[in-house]
């Protein structure tokens, strides 16, 4: 039991590892896609862990019986299908983006906030319009 | 081990308050679409860890099979929806 706890605790830290990583990204990157990009990959992996967590805790501490193992599988189950959902979701979230015709976020991008707020921003803006 | 699933199930709800100022607070209508997706997957993992702490997973887990499906469904029609910045006329 002692090592059915260990190897969950392992499990369940190292996959909140992984969704706060995710959360910082979609929290501090610049534009939509960057956030994507964050939130795509961390938060899949993340969710994956704590749910082989989950489902080794459920195995382990219910013994091998009929009911326990269909618990695992089930819990199985909600991560292969999160696996293959989680990066469709997001491809379709940000496809749809594109074509919504929102722009990627670029240095001399004059409608960038930090650029627009920034105390110098008319000048930047200016050498923003020469160059483009 | 119920301890450890309290301090967890509450560091998911922390993030998940930060992933709620993304949904709130995005600038694009796409930030606030990936602010409630990552709400939603952090809440199938909450719903498990409750059944853990409850020892009643059996009841849980199928609670967590349909947020995970509604929640892809969801975004997956919000994204369908806001292609074109909601409804087209004439549609």
């Amino acid at each position: 039991m002692i090592v059915v706890d260990v190897i969950t605790i392992i499990l369940l830290s190292s996959g909140l590892v992984f969704l706060v990583g995710a959360t910082v990204g979609v929290l501090r990157l610049p534009d939509c896609y960057t956030r994507a990009h964050a939130a795509g990959m961390c938060d899949s992996l993340g969710a994956q862990l704590c749910f082989f967590g989950v489902a080794v805790y459920a195995l382990g501490h219910a013994g091998i019986s009929g009911a326990s193992v269909t618990l695992f599988l089930k819990v199985i189950l909600i991560a292969v299908f999160l696996l293959v959902t989680s990066p469709t979701a997001g491809h379709a979230t940000f496809r749809a983006a594109h074509e919504a015709g929102i722009r990627p976020w670029m240095k001399k991008d004059d409608r960038a906030p930090r650029h627009a707020e920034r105390p110098g921003g008319e000048k930047a803006k200016d050498s923003g319009e020469k160059t483009s | 081990m119920t301890t450890f699933f309290s301090v967890f199930a509450l560091a998911l709800f922390a993030l998940m308050l930060a992933d709620l100022y993304r949904g709130v607070a995005g600038p694009t209508i796409f930030d606030r679409i990936l602010g409630m997706g990552l709400i939603g997957s952090k809440t199938a993992i909450v719903i498990l860890i409750i059944g853990l702490h409850y020892d009643h997973l059996d009841f849980f887990v199928d609670c967590a099979l349909t947020y995970c499906l509604l929640n892809f469904v969801g975004v997956l029609m919000a994204s369908k929806y806001f292609i074109h910045g909601g409804l087209e006329e004439g549609n």
